[in-house]
């Protein structure tokens, strides 16, 4: 296999290709059907999915070769293949990097983390100590608040990525709970807030800190994690220690993990970071017209439920009358998954899709779906997750100001001959 | 034989993975010390008006490809996007300057001006 994600080769996919360039041929498709059904979403006028990267490499440090977004600061994208496995390996998990200064050189017998602020007894925790606290492992997807935000329409600013930042790994840590309540969180607190080592080029740049509510930072499954998958983390992820805050976005996953204050309401974070970047409209679904921004934001915060079909790959050729495994990944932002469905019609029809092994409600959860085609063409397919807190994906798609929240249908195009 | 037989689609299928996916550079461990080099990335500097300008004072902080992986975007999205890395990022570029930049910048990813939006 060609090491390239977007590498196709096939007359028939040019063909096809084609066929999707053009908007008004939807009646030449046979197998999709034209159809008013809530299965229409915006991307039916130009179902080809916008390629933002098209497909350089790059082989970052501990790293298999990536997709290069950005070179500096650093941002790799995940190719799809990789999520064809339920744990995302840490040579091909995403890398997202703020500023351009950050870590490539960690002493870790002099490495500490400072818990401060507002606590009875601030201390410095070196990595033996806190791998001496109680360890947790969790599985739970990272993924990144502007996953897919290339697919926004219209586009909006930003790193874009495509659907490939994001990852799923096997976090293990201490208890970031064990550690504040070691230090004694005085009343008055309302949130903790983190920094690690990576700086901007200028010193005016705003520092990359973060804050999370006190509830949210007290909960058993927020952890510092010091491995990942097994192993410690990769560099480029946060080695030594990076926060994990299950089902949130991974703006809140400090990476190189050395600063940890806790504030009162008069102390409350509101740099860059948390205002005006890393928002959403207080709207439901995150939803804004462009033409008229919300007023109202607040910080981003859990992830909603989503899907993605792993194979066959966008623009695969697929062969007629031969079972093919349909099989992709849904998550949520910690309830879990309660069900997949497929559609092979373009979302006239949804059909049950089976569900893999539970690695529990953080984590991504396999779906397959045992599909012969018997009639060549062109086909739509999509997979729609439903979570355990009833939450479904939208058929049309929401946008707003940053590209943030995308968990809209998706839709693979693929051609059976 | 037999036990050899049953070893080789196993083997096969180590050596497949390997040449598919490369192996990383690992992190260089000595003692405690962890370190990681980064190698440089190739970017493309798009020629236009003032491209010197803005290599003088925005590349120093971010890759052009900050620029060149964007869509085309109106006149008043680079305006915000000059204007953020002026006033949030702190980088020290005078009026004049930054609206040479958005020359440059309209020059290699501009688009025209939306139109307005349609009365309901």
């Amino acid at each position: 296999m060609s090491s390239s994600p977007s590498d196709f080769s096939s007359s028939n996919r040019r063909g096809f290709l084609k066929i999707l360039g053009a908007s008004s041929v939807g009646a030449l498709l046979g197998p999709i059907a034209p159809q008013a059904s809530a299965g229409q979403t915006a991307a039916t006028a130009s179902p080809a999915q916008p390629t933002a990267n098209p497909g350089e490499l790059f082989a970052g440090p501990e790293k298999i070769p990536l997709t290069l977004v950005t070179d500096r600061p650093l941002q790799l994208e995940t190719p799809l293949r990789y999520f064809r496995t339920d744990i995302t390996p840490n040579d091909t998990f995403y890398v997202r990097t703020h500023l351009a200064s950050f870590p490539t050189r960690i002493d870790t017998a002099t490495y500490k983390v400072n818990v401060g602020g507002q606590v009875e007894k601030p201390f410095s925790l070196s990595l033996d100590e806190l791998r001496k606290l109680p360890a947790v492992e969790i599985t739970a997807v990272n993924q990144c608040s502007g996953n897919s935000r290339s697919s926004f329409k219209p586009r909006v600013a930003g790193v874009q990525w495509g659907n490939g930042a994001m990852g799923n790994a096997k976090w293990k840590g201490a208890r970031l709970k064990d550690v504040l309540e070691r230090a004694g969180v005085k009343a008055g607190a309302v949130e903790v807030q983190f920094d690690g080592l990576d700086t901007g080029v200028l010193k005016e740049t705003p520092d990359y800190v973060k804050s999370l509510p006190l509830d949210r930072a007290m909960h058993p499954d927020t952890l510092l994690a010091y491995e990942m998958n097994g192993a410690p983390l990769p560099m480029l992820n946060g080695f030594p220690v990076r926060l994990v805050v299950p089902g949130w976005f991974a703006t809140y996953w400090m990476k190189w993990l050395t600063e940890i204050k806790v504030n009162d309401a008069t102390q409350a974070l509101a740099n860059f970071w948390m205002k005006p970047a890393y928002r959403i409209p207080t709207t439901p679904d995150a939803n804004e017209d462009p033409a008229a921004l919300s007023k109202d934001t607040i910080p981003i915060h859990r992830m909603s439920v989503r899907s993605l079909i792993v194979q066959p790959e966008p623009q695969a050729d697929v062969k007629l009358n031969q079972a093919f495994e349909i099989n992709g990944i849904a998550f949520d932002g910690g309830s879990g998954i309660k069900s997949v469905e497929v559609s092979v019609d373009g979302g006239a029809a949804w059909l049950p899709a089976t569900l893999g092994p539970d690695l529990g409600n953080f984590s991504f959860r396999r779906f397959r779906y045992a599909w012969t085609p018997g009639k060549d063409g062109a086909y739509r397919l999509m997979s729609r997750a439903t979570s355990n807190d009833g939450a479904q994906q939208p058929a049309t798609t929401i946008w707003n100001r940053s590209g943030y929240m995308r968990n809209v249908t998706e839709s693979t195009f693929v051609f059976v001959s | 034989m037999k036990r050899l037989l049953f070893l080789l689609p196993l083997a096969s299928l180590v050596l497949f993975t390997a040449a598919d996916d490369p192996k990383p550079v690992p992190a260089k461990v000595d003692g405690t010390v962890r370190s990681i080099s980064v190698p440089y990335g190739n970017f493309e500097l798009p020629a236009g008006p003032n491209v010197e300008v803005y290599l003088a004072n925005c590349v120093s902080c971010h890759t052009s490809r900050y620029v060149t992986n964007q869509p085309a975007f109106p006149r008043k999205t680079w305006e915000a996007e000059v204007t953020k890395m002026v006033k949030m990022y702190g980088a020290p570029i005078d009026e004049e300057k930054q609206k040479m930049i958005i020359d440059y910048l309209m020059t290699v990813r501009g688009a025209p001006d939306p139109a307005p939006p349609a009365a309901k």
